[in-house]
């Protein structure tokens, strides 16, 4: 075959001194700098290019852009290859290499194909009625062959080398696509100083004008008010971005191929960007979509859409065919029959009217017009190479290699109509157009209907003013001479129902649905548009039925003895296009996929090797391998030396929030359960808080800085949900308090230090703070700072039952305080210990934590409901009173330990009295477990229908994950020192 | 007195990145400086307002989600019946804001709570767009304008400190600092950037 064998020697905008080298299938081709893959293909007289989903038929180009549905290719290698890629939107670039989709072992011989054979037995939704037996399970024995065989191109495994981004922008007026009307849009409202952005899905701007002659006065139109916007500093043009949402808030979502039009981003640069436009007003200027009409065979290589035939003649320079039949049922057709007699094609045209208008008629000079035709079908497998025609003077059969086919013109009222705003008909254009829009949004050009290109620069204009606030004067320049308006549909050319043709009728060319898949869908009920969309498949495939919708429900509302708009239209949704997924992350993704929360003395943890737990965005040290091998042996060492030593734990993420104002007191008083009022200065005391259902929302300590302020501690995971709960108490509950709650948890880093020896390990650490047992007594807070000045706030208070503090200081201080205690530390056999150890300390003293605070429980659940002060009103009083809530058999917090002491024990076990059948929930549920190497076996805290009264009990704690049943006794929950004597050691 | 550590101490590599190439951002961490909020009871703000510019001798912004400064002293009207005031560290007017009205509010220590970085160059305003759903723009975002927002879900407040040369400050709060500045520096890849020395903020252009 000869290079670019169909590529003209002068004419399009392309760049014929820059050639481009490019593979298909492995076959080397050439094609000329601003070619799309599709272009380049037809140029070297390459007509198939890829076989159909169900069928297996051979397919060609059918368009020359968004609207695609055949022309799916797969391109680049390794990570970064993409299945499903338009070749329509695929900009060419020197060494790309592109393969056909769905086809084995080639795409000229496809085994595949036999399917075709058999198309009378795979209609519409055949799977249903073919796969279902003998047995109920066949379903699934044949599913696996079924899912194999379907879907189109094969996403790689590889991990995607490209980076991508997302972005905001802001705009007074958003101009979604760059043909006449929203060139004309932008120009107004940037004249008028709005600040412009302008999205432009092709690579170039023009719309319908690229349809034109490169030498044109059209052309020279487009050159010139391009300049004029280009030059204007307020204004934008984005090219090769794609608006595919509206959202709220006048929010538009874009797609931007940044660098997809080359092998491989510039370093730093993104192959796609995301972007998200606040928009002021946005002008819908999206334009019209070309219909293809329907007959036997009309989905083999060589037929397209007429204006795509005259894209890629008059834009890329190709002559798609030398021997053309153009079938139309509207004026606009005979541009691109005439354009097509130019270049040096025989053209016929075919008219499904009696005659065509005065103007086309005047262009047809030189050319066969058979009236009040229609094509039957055509013949060809790889490639059209006859149509068979039926008009008013008779039948003809006619050579030809290439049919154009022009059935009106569908308004691409997507974007229009994502927010709900439905479209509605429009009888004189034979089209949906925008229904009423939302404030802050207008419409302007084809998508409204208007066809003649006078009309769409007046709208346009006028749009652009009016959304700039501006006066709505005429346009200062004239409408571009193009070659014909779009042209007004015969409203019944297409016919209601589906005539007898030989050869199948495809409705949706990507899914393989023909005529007699919508007369099926209607015989079988579903003749709703939604249904007729489900059953059939027609619109769903990547095209979104862009060639396919409205021919689709004209033949149901034929079938149905209706008209289209009783008829109506489906939902149309984002994405307008297909998103990628690398695009809507952006950077948010490896290291970065979430933010994560450190505490000040981070990076010491990470020096000494621990290894972390995620607790909701933080970062915990979970135990440290110095002790350890493994979390298992490392907690039981580090849990030994704080009982027999010292050690210290960072505490940095428990919640602290600063209360203050004359009325703290009070407003604590009614937070907590227990009472407040009396708490001296420089005194701590545990509460627990009870949302307004009853249940228990948090426990913490809260301390008694001043007469006024407060220092209170939530757990780790509540201090959000704590801390916005106060906050709603007194904006809405008690805004006569003078209270203010202030987070201070990024304000303090926290240490705990621990154990026996935990005294003389910050008296050495700490010079010049007395942390005496007289100025710090259990549940004593002092505020003081060492004699070189570094501030703390030292807390006597102990969740390991051991003599401890929490000591605080602000968060620039706090790797020095660790530093500090660590090294002070040493000689007392100082070590830090993890969360696992300080979950395990905690369950031998029996401490309810998250495990229990689950939000389920009561205070009296939990053994804590003599805390709750009744002689005050507190939040929540009200409502733990109700039967339920109250009840005596709720499940209650109990301690078990195993009766053999070999024996382990799960958290998530549930209980079962002994002798009872493991059925259903049992009477209980273990919720925290440990190996106690004080007590040297397992011990669990349970939730256990009526609690305490089963002390001394045998019962089961049955493990229905791990198949283990282990006999327990039900004892106290506190397995440890039950007197509380450790924490005065 | 112990030295206040940075929250991204070990991430703070001075220069260019890449070294050969003209930075689009340039980051700067301040130091040195102080925070107090000072918040009003209820109808009390205008009282506690005049309180605070007479000791700090700042006119405090009257709009939300302002800043104004002289001296070295900043006031941001950071929420309603809230003032940050902002100084450098160890500044007595600063000191004297304790006990400014106890009878109209209450003062709290927040200088350890946020770190907080200085950006500039051609390219900052496209660099916080990628995550600031703010409108930066001279006009609805100018010099002395405040806005809260969240950076990849951590909460961060934005300053404009000159919108004509393009500078903005970012408070990042301090137990998310060192991944949001992470974060930030990823996305500074697209433009090069430069981390510039520390410096006080009175000290920063």
């Amino acid at each position: 075959m000869a290079e670019q064998n169909a590529r003209l020697e002068a004419g399009g905008r392309i760049d014929r001194s820059e050639r481009r080298t490019f593979t298909f299938d492995g076959q080397t081709y050439t094609g000329c700098a601003g070619d799309t893959v599709a272009s380049a293909l037809l140029a070297n007289g390459v007509h198939l290019v890829g076989r159909s989903f169900k069928l297996h038929r051979p397919r060609g180009i059918v368009s020359a852009g968004v609207e695609e549905p055949n022309a799916l290719i797969t391109l680049r290698t390794g990570g970064r290859s993409e299945p499903n890629v338009q070749a329509t939107m695929a900009d060419l670039w020197d060494g790309l290499a592109a393969v056909s989709q769905n086809r084995w072992p080639s795409l000229k011989f496809d085994a595949m194909a036999v399917n075709s054979l058999f198309a009378r037995f795979m209609p519409a939704g055949f799977y249903y009625k073919t796969f279902m037996g003998p047995t109920r399970g066949s379903w699934m024995f044949y599913e696996p062959a079924i899912r194999k065989a379907a879907g189109l191109g094969t996403p790689t495994r590889e991990a995607d080398p490209d980076r991508y981004e997302r972005e905001h922008a802001f705009c007074d007026v958003l101009v979604v696509g760059a043909g006449p009307a929203g060139i004309a849009a932008a120009l107004a409202a940037g004249r008028a100083g709005s600040r412009v952005l302008v999205v432009e899905q092709m690579a170039h701007a023009g719309g319908l004008l690229l349809a034109e002659p490169a030498d044109s006065e059209a052309e020279a139109w487009r050159v010139e008010r391009l300049a004029e916007l280009e030059a204007l500093p307020n204004v934008q043009v984005m090219t090769r971005t794609t608006a595919f949402g509206v959202y709220d808030g006048n929010v538009i979502g874009a797609l931007e191929r940044a660098w997809d039009h080359v092998a491989e981003a510039p370093r730093g640069q993104p192959r796609q960007r995301f972007w998200m436009i606040h928009a002021g007003h946005i002008v819908h200027a999206t334009g019209a979509t070309e219909r293809p009409l329907l007959f036997g065979n009309n989905d083999r290589p060589g037929v397209m859409l007429a204006h795509a035939a005259r894209t890629y003649l008059n834009h890329y320079g190709v002559l798609p065919g030398r021997r053309a039949v153009v079938y139309a049922n509207n004026d606009s057709a005979y541009a691109a029959a005439e354009d097509l007699r130019t270049a040096g094609a025989e053209v016929t045209v075919v008219d499904a009217r009696p005659q065509p208008g005065a103007e086309a008629a005047a262009r047809a000079t030189g050319i066969d017009v058979l009236t009040g035709g229609r094509i039957e079908h055509v013949a060809g497998a790889h490639r059209v190479r006859s149509a068979d025609v039926r008009h008013a003077g008779g039948d003809a059969r006619l050579e030809c290699d290439l049919v154009c086919v022009a059935g009106g013109w569908s308004p691409n009222v997507h974007l229009a109509s994502h927010l709900g705003h439905r479209p509605e008909y429009r009888a004189d254009v034979g089209a949906f157009v925008p229904g009423a829009l939302p404030d802050g949004q207008s419409a302007a050009g084809a998508v409204v209907g208007d066809l003649a290109s006078a009309d769409t620069v007046t709208a346009g204009w006028r749009s652009g003013a009016a959304a700039a606030g501006a006066d709505e004067a005429r346009a200062p320049f004239g409408a571009p001479a193009v070659a014909a308006a779009l042209g007004h549909v015969r409203p019944d050319s297409q016919g209601s129902a589906p005539r007898k043709h030989r050869g199948m009728v495809f409705v949706d060319l990507q899914n393989d649905v023909k005529d007699s898949d919508v007369e099926l869908a209607w015989r079988e009920g579903y003749r709703s548009v939604e249904h007729l969309k489900r059953y059939t498949t027609l619109g769903m495939g990547t095209d979104q039925g862009r060639t396919s919708n409205i021919n689709g429900l004209t033949l149901m509302a034929g079938l149905r003895g209706e008209d289209i708009p009783a008829t109506g239209t489906t939902t149309f949704r984002p994405p307008f296009t297909p998103v990628s997924l690398g695009a809507l992350s952006g950077r948010r993704i490896g290291p970065h996929f979430r933010p994560e929360r450190r505490t000040p003395m981070h990076d010491w943890h990470v020096e000494q090797g621990a290894h972390f737990v995620r607790a909701g965005a933080w970062l915990r040290p979970w135990y440290y391998p110095a002790h350890g091998a493994d979390a298992d042996t490392a907690y039981v060492a580090e849990m030994r030396n704080v009982r027999e030593a010292v050690g210290m734990t960072d505490v940095s993420t428990l919640g602290k929030i600063d209360v203050q104002g004359p009325d703290a007191p009070e407003f604590l008083n009614r937070v907590y359960v227990n009472g407040w009022l009396k708490l001296p200065v420089g005194k701590a005391r545990y509460g627990v808080m009870l949302r307004d259902d009853g249940f228990v929302l948090d426990d913490g300590t809260t301390s008694r800085i001043s007469e006024t302020q407060y220092f209170m501690t939530t757990t780790t995971a509540e201090a959000g949900p704590v801390m916005s709960w106060l906050e709603y108490l007194l904006e809405t509950a008690w805004p006569d308090l003078r209270v203010h709650v202030t987070s201070v948890s990024d304000q303090w880093a926290g240490l705990a230090v621990a154990g026996p020896k935990s005294r003389h390990v910050l008296e050495a650490a700490l010079p010049g703070v007395d942390v005496s047992d007289e100025t710090v007594p259990p549940m004593g807070v002092r505020d003081d700072e060492t004699d070189d000045g570094l501030p703390v706030r030292v807390l006597r208070v102990s969740f390991s039952g051991e003599r401890a503090y929490e000591v605080y200081t602000p968060s620039g201080y706090g790797r020095t305080l660790l530093e500090r205690v660590h090294s002070a530390g040493q000689p007392h056999g100082l070590e830090p210990y993890g969360l696992e150890a300080l979950s395990a300390m905690r369950i031998e003293k029996g401490h309810p934590a998250g495990p229990e605070l689950d939000g389920r429980t009561t205070l009296d659940d939990l053994g804590l409901g003599r805390m709750a002060r009744t002689a005050k009103p507190f939040v929540g009083d009200v409502l733990r009173h109700r039967p339920a809530v109250a009840d005596e058999n709720r499940r209650r917090l109990v301690g078990l330990q195993p009766e053999n002491t070999n024996d382990c024990l799960r958290p998530g076990a549930l209980v079962f009295p002994e002798g009872q059948a493991v059925e259903g929930h049992g009477i209980g549920h273990v919720t925290s477990v440990t190996y106690s190497p004080t007590l040297g076996h397992y011990i669990a805290l349970a939730l256990v229908e009526g609690g305490a009264t089963h002390e001394g009990e045998t019962v089961n704690a049955v493990s229905l994950v791990h198949g283990e049943h282990t006999r327990v006794r039900v004892v106290p929950t506190v397995f440890l020192d039950p007197e509380g004597e450790r924490i005065h050691a | 007195m112990p030295e206040i550590r940075s929250a991204f101490e070990t991430r703070y590599d001075v220069g260019r990145h890449p070294a050969d190439a003209e930075p689009g951002v340039t980051f700067r961490e301040l130091v040195d400086w102080d925070l107090v909020q000072v918040a009003a009871w209820r109808g009390r703000i205008d009282e506690l307002r005049e309180r605070v510019e007479s000791t700090l001798g700042v006119a405090a912004p009257r709009e939300p989600n302002r800043c104004a400064g002289h001296d070295g002293i900043e006031v941001l009207t950071v929420a309603p019946q809230r003032l940050w005031c902002l100084g450098p560290a160890g500044d007595r007017r600063l000191a004297q804001l304790v006990g400014v009205g106890e009878d109209t509010g209450c003062v709290t220590q927040l200088g350890h709570s946020h770190a907080r970085v200085r950006l500039g160059g051609r390219s900052v305003r496209r660099l916080l767009a990628q995550e600031a759903a703010i409108d930066l723009d001279p006009e609805p975002f100018p010099s002395g304008a405040i806005a809260r927002t969240s950076f990849h879900h951590a909460p961060v407040m934005v300053q404009c400190i000159d919108a004509e040369a393009g500078t903005f400050d970012l408070y990042l709060t301090r137990t998310f600092a060192a991944s949001t500045w992470e974060y930030l520096l990823d996305l500074a890849t697209a433009y090069g950037y430069e981390i510039l020395e520390r410096s006080s903020a009175a000290a920063s252009p």
